[in-house]
């Protein structure tokens, strides 16, 4: 039985809810690992922590009022941080349109899916204390 | 490929004279692409070739260039044989734009002497002669005739597709029994112009080419017409090397011959991943073949979003590339990113494999190979070297030179089509260009020499008029990308024989003239 922690259920919401860079997984910020990496279950660990990375990388960048709302959001009920991180993913076509992207690494991003990365890094646990997913 | 009606310059008797209506001088893509234009209308020519029918070590001492500008290699480029460098071209057919043509107001030293009009409908004829159908190249139209093809959802606002057609035609293989079995034509093997004879030294009239051999030998032509058609370096340095009686050498009155030397610039940077399988897309990573040639499709700003960003014109080509050997590669260069090393803990198997083994992994997003129109820059030149060749003509010197708005061009180019393939949902870019400074230490070019001969129907701004005649003489034109005042970012090959139709007219023309006269 698959035990659930609050980083997988908030990239499963994030997703389901939308476009953008949580859409794309990890080929995006990590490279292929689908094709290649059979279980399921590390292909889902692999998605997380490429989104994570871009996500604190954006962390570093984004004004300290942003960080700090962030912050803020991440503090919440699981519930709820999904649902903003699954909005701001959403996004992605209209803040493209607008011209609201930043640049993390490289990659050119809609505004919301960055703060979407954004919380998913700060709901990582570190790598070491992850959790046995099976 | 016998060929059997062909001379051998080794053969020719000591100062023979050999007497031809039209003498071309290179058998290259534009050589014989007028040798056969003009034989077909029964005009009598003598084709010189430099060298022979297959790669000669003592022809290309002949013409080893000395490079003293970006690091660059030219010899390995260029191939001194029947067919020119048509041996080892890509195929590669797409025109140029209409906006290429047109003078651009942010880039000095644009535009061409005539229209697309004019050009276009010698596209037609260069289609016909490389057997690649008929001219048009809507990417729309070629996507739905293979079959309903993906494209790329741009939306041709900022960035569009484009699609190029290819078909390797050897030149020589192709055209070599045509000119041989025709009555009008003779082609001398190992024929080494060293020298453009005027009738007199106030003289605007060519009277003879001096040709040599590495036997030795040496002999002329005597023609009514001279085209010099040997290449974009070659042509400079024939031009540059005639200096016996104007002392700056021939088309060189305003100091304009060999300058202007512009290659494609090739840079490959920059990464898409696009949003569906790399699979769906194959037709921009690979030729398809398509009845009698292979096509593909690329991706390019739009000429108004060119002028918007006021760079010079962009296209990519895109490579299929695994991620994981494309962060082997960056961190072998460059040592690890946070994006390499994410992949490393998430998914070291993939990338240290690539890393340990360089080998390539399922592809699953595309690396660009950027090709760029280099901006027309009177530094990047082609001038007389000190040293010589066996035959003691100087050798060519090239100092190639890139300009600011080169490398600046790329970056705003990539950093528009970095939001366009988010904003069309095409996937998602990651730039990996920061002042362009990178393209100053990686570029390479695109095996094109052009711009040497530029056109212009001032004499002062260039060497040959807008039909291809040298500025100040009566009868010696030149052929080739060496003509083109800019470069676009297309392939060479289709203008050079579009445009060396063009120039077989005008020579035509001007014996129709004289015989009417």
């Amino acid at each position: 039985m698959k035990r659930m922690n609050r980083r997988t259920i908030l990239l499963g919401g994030a997703g389901i809810a939308g476009a953008g860079v949580v859409g794309y997984g990890g080929i995006l910020a990590a490279g292929s690992m689908q094709a290649c990496v059979a279980d399921e279950t590390l292909a889902a660990l692999s998605r997380q922590t490429a989104i994570a990375s871009l996500g604190a990388r954006y962390l570093v960048q984004a004004p300290a009022l942003e960080r700090a709302e962030l912050l803020d959001i991440a503090r919440g009920p699981v519930a709820s941080v999904v649902e903003y991180a699954g909005l701001m993913a959403a996004r992605a076509k209209t803040d493209f349109e607008s011209g609201n992207v930043v640049s993390c690494d490289g990659w050119v991003l809609a505004r919301g899916e960055a703060r979407a990365c954004a919380l998913i890094s700060l709901t990582c646990e570190p790598p070491n204390d992850t959790q046995p997913l099976v | 490929m016998a060929f059997d009606s062909f001379l051998d310059a080794r053969k020719i008797e000591e100062g023979a004279e050999l007497v031809a209506e039209v003498c071309i001088i290179g058998a290259g893509a534009a050589g014989i692409t007028i040798a056969l234009e003009l034989t077909r209308s029964g005009v009598d020519v003598c084709l010189l070739e430099a060298g022979g029918l297959s790669v000669d070590p003592r022809v290309d001492t002949l013409s080893v260039v000395e490079n003293v500008g970006h690091d660059y290699t030219p010899n390995r480029l260029r191939l001194r044989l029947f067919g020119g460098t048509t041996n080892h071209w890509g195929g590669h057919c797409v025109p140029l734009r209409e906006s290429d043509l047109q003078p651009r107001d942010w880039i000095a030293h644009t535009g061409w002497p005539f229209g697309y009009a004019e050009l276009r409908g010698y596209y037609q004829r260069a289609h016909d002669q490389l057997g690649i159908g008929p001219f048009g190249y809507d990417p729309k139209a070629g996507a739905a005739e293979l079959g309903a093809a993906r494209l790329l959802p741009f939306d041709g606002q900022k960035v569009e597709n484009t699609m190029s057609r290819y078909k390797r035609v050897r030149f020589g293989l192709a055209y070599g029994d045509t000119l041989a079995a025709s009555p009008h034509l003779r082609c001398v093997l190992y024929a080494d112009v060293t020298a453009l004879d005027l009738d007199a030294a106030e003289g605007e009239t060519v009277r003879a080419a001096q040709v040599r051999s590495v036997a030795g030998n040496q002999f002329t032509v005597r023609a009514r017409y001279f085209i010099l058609a040997c290449g974009g370096i070659e042509n400079a340095r024939v031009l540059l090397a005639s200096n016996h009686q104007r002392p700056a050498g021939l088309g060189n009155h305003a100091d304009m011959a060999g300058r202007f030397f512009a290659e494609h610039i090739w840079f490959e940077s920059g990464y898409i991943v696009p949003d569906a399988q790399i699979t769906a897309y194959r037709h921009y990573t690979q030729e398809i073949p398509f009845k009698n040639w292979g096509v593909r499709f690329h991706i390019a700003l739009t000429s108004p979003e060119q002028a918007d960003l006021r760079i010079p014109a962009f296209r990519a080509e895109m490579q299929a590339k695994s991620a994981a050997y494309w962060n082997a590669q960056d961190i072998r260069q460059h040592g690890p990113t946070i994006s390499a090393l994410a992949q490393l803990i998430s998914n070291p198997f993939e990338l240290g494999h690539a890393i340990r083994c360089r080998k390539e992994t399922p592809a699953d997003a595309f690396v660009l190979g950027n090709y760029v129109e280099q901006t027309p820059n009177p530094d990047s030149r082609v001038t007389l070297s000190n040293t010589r060749d066996a035959l003691g003509r100087p050798n060519a010197r090239l100092n190639w030179r890139l300009q600011s708005l080169d490398k600046e061009g790329v970056v705003r180019a990539h950093t528009v089509l970095a939001r366009e393939v988010g904003r069309v949902g095409a996937g998602r870019m990651q730039i990996g260009l920061h002042d362009g400074q990178e393209i100053e230490i990686g570029a390479a070019g695109g095996a094109h020499h052009m711009g040497t001969t530029r056109m212009n129907e001032n004499p002062k701004l260039g060497v040959t008029d807008a039909r291809g005649r040298v500025h100040y003489t009566h009868n010696l034109y030149v052929a080739g990308s060496s003509l083109f005042p800019n470069c676009g970012y297309s392939n060479p090959t289709l203008t050079i024989v579009a445009t060396s139709f063009r120039v077989a007219d005008a020579v035509k023309g001007r014996l129709k003239e004289a015989s009417g006269a």
